[in-house]
């Protein structure tokens, strides 16, 4: 088939974001395979609004939105993904020396609620500002630096050394953040 | 866990052990530029250049033939009939929701479904309005989310044909996919969201009239949808994880227009008339779906604005670890936290409720507090208007 110079225009694009696309989706859903996916629903909508994407200030920004918001969207239906079923372990990878710890930490993002989840990594993996981040996921700026601090609460809380598990400790959302009253009870 | 450590962590963990990829961008640019003609081909205005791509999609078998309903593509010889006033003369949706207000209840749901707290609260803003149900708290392995949408937030796109992809896992076995089907778009607008087209097929009519369609589901799925006009501009949508829970009478009974107010633990005073309420979330405590998290901007304003969050404390409680650069307060009597430049505040137990607020108005978190009212962890004491 002859090749339209959209076309190239957007090869030349995709090519050059895909690893960076995969790795966020992986940040996010913790499964290459369902991130895979991920980023194939991403890039086809790319595809088909790329007459707008391509004269975007930041058509980088633009391809993480879909990206989150696809994943927020199958996760209104999919909730069983997120949840680390008994005796399941997610494919997580190692880090030699720190393979324990990593595993911790894994394990706890993976407890978070995906909006908590996905507000982490796109402020501190993509560095995208409070504003930024609230632009990606609808809500408010007061929402993302509460979902901030309710993630890096919760992160501490599921890394208290006492009781250290591999599985996320969590069964149900956490309204509030963690405290140091909870260490002291460790 | 610091921001720092966090960084380090998700830079180590994005690169480490990566799988050769499987992401396909022929296949993008090949479904993309299917979807572009036949979204180019349902308009009835499309050009003629769009009509003729339509005619050779149908030449080279890739969509079906000798269908008998569809939208009508001017200039195509087989003529097909589509229904696009199925609610001419019911009643409009509503234009805008109040957040406050719980819109949309379930009116039956199957034995051991509840409506349950899920990890996201259920959101209510303007523009939608949201339930969920689950076999049991904190088991998501069977539930059930019903989104319903104000008017002008879904349309129908003109037809584009796309058999499923393939075989719909969970569909119920009374459903069938016969060839001559076409399928439809709905395009809805969620939550200000990049607009996505869901390719629905016709599903006939729930048990009170209103015209459904399936929603056919993504390659990764399963991801299980139905979708359905509740009044003229209204769309609903229910998605369900595991078997079938009986989807069509859930959607049936579903109850519209309860305009049941939510019971907030607080009212906030001082609030101009011109603010407008852009959101409330709302979770069972008690065995009830009250409101705790609501947040508030001047109408001119596209970002900004307030928020508060009251709820009973958890076993976490408290703001020690709300991290970032904090500085302790006393407010009210109670031990708290402020950060952000004085635009957040935390409070781990005022009045017996865990308080978090942010502001960026003149005063900060701090003003804001002094406007707010906590009513403790007692339901009866709570109030259906928060504001004022």
């Amino acid at each position: 088939m002859r090749s339209t110079r959209r076309d190239d225009e957007y090869t030349e694009f995709v090519a050059a974001r895909l690893q960076e696309l995969r790795r966020v989706a992986y940040l996010l859903c913790h499964d290459w395979h369902h991130a895979d996916d991920l980023v194939q629903v991403t890039i086809t909508r790319l595809y088909v609004c790329w007459h707008r994407v391509r004269d975007m200030d930041h058509p980088d920004a633009y391809a993480r939105t879909i990206l989150v918001r696809e994943l927020l969207r199958q996760r209104r239906s999919g909730w069983a993904r997120k949840v680390s079923l008994p005796g399941e372990m997610p494919d997580w990878p190692g880090f030699g020396n720190d393979h324990d710890d990593a595993i911790d930490v894994n394990a706890a993002l993976a407890g978070l609620p995906l909006r908590q989840r996905a507000t982490l990594v796109l402020r501190f993996y993509c560095d995208q500002s409070v504003d930024q981040v609230a632009e990606v996921l609808g809500c408010s700026a007061g929402t993302v630096k509460s979902q901030t601090a309710k993630g890096l609460g919760s992160l501490r809380l599921a890394l208290v050394p006492a009781g250290r598990s591999a599985l996320p400790s969590r069964a149900r959302r956490s309204p509030g953040v963690a405290t140091g009253e909870v260490r002291d009870r460790g | 866990m610091d921001e720092k450590a966090l960084r380090a962590h998700f830079e180590r963990a994005a690169r480490v052990n990566v799988p050769p990829s499987t992401v396909d961008v022929a296949r993008a640019r090949k479904v993309g530029r299917r979807r572009l003609l036949i979204r180019w081909a349902g308009v009835p205005t499309a050009s003629f250049g769009a009509v003729i791509a339509v005619g050779a999609l149908f030449a080279a078998g890739v969509l079906p033939t000798g269908a008998t309903s569809g939208p009508a593509v001017a200039g195509h010889k087989h003529k097909v009939h589509v229904r696009k006033h199925e609610h001419a003369s019911g009643p409009m949706a509503p234009v805008s929701f109040d957040p406050l207000a719980i819109y949309a209840t379930f009116g039956w749901l199957p034995r051991g479904f509840s409506v349950v707290n899920p990890d996201n609260p259920q959101i209510a803003t303007q523009s939608f309005a949201q339930a969920e149900a689950g076999i049991a708290p904190g088991s998501y392995s069977r539930a059930i989310s019903l989104t319903v949408l104000a008017a002008h937030m879904c349309t129908r796109t003109g037809a584009f044909v796309s058999p499923p992809e393939s075989s719909p896992p969970g569909v119920p076995h009374r459903r069938h996919w016969p060839a001559k089907m076409y399928s439809a778009g709905l395009l809805c607008q969620w939550n200000s969201a990049p607009q996505l087209t869901l390719p629905i097929v016709p599903a006939g009519h729930l048990a009170n009239g209103d015209p459904a369609y399936w929603v056919l589901p993504l390659p990764s799925g399963p991801i299980n949808e139905i979708a359905w006009q509740y009044a003229r501009d209204g769309w609903a949508v229910a998605q369900w994880y595991g078997p079938d829970p009986q989807i069509v009478k859930v959607a049936a009974h579903v109850r519209l227009r309860s305009n049941l107010r939510l019971r907030f633990p607080y009212r906030l005073t001082g609030i101009p008339a011109s603010w407008k309420v852009i959101s409330a979330g709302s979770q069972v405590e008690g065995g009830r779906l009250v409101g705790y998290d609501l947040y508030l901007r001047p109408s001119q304003d596209r970002h900004g604005g307030i928020s508060i969050q009251v709820e009973p404390p958890s076993l976490a409680g408290g703001c020690s670890n709300i991290g970032g650069t904090t500085q302790s307060v006393t407010f009210d009597g109670a031990a708290g936290v402020t950060r952000t430049h004085g635009q957040e505040a935390c409070i781990g137990n005022l009045h017996g409720m865990f308080v978090y607020v942010s502001s960026d108005q003149a005063g900060g978190a701090l003003g804001l507090l002094r406007h707010l009212h906590v009513l403790g962890p007692d339901l009866a004491n709570w109030t259906t208007h928060p504001l004022g």
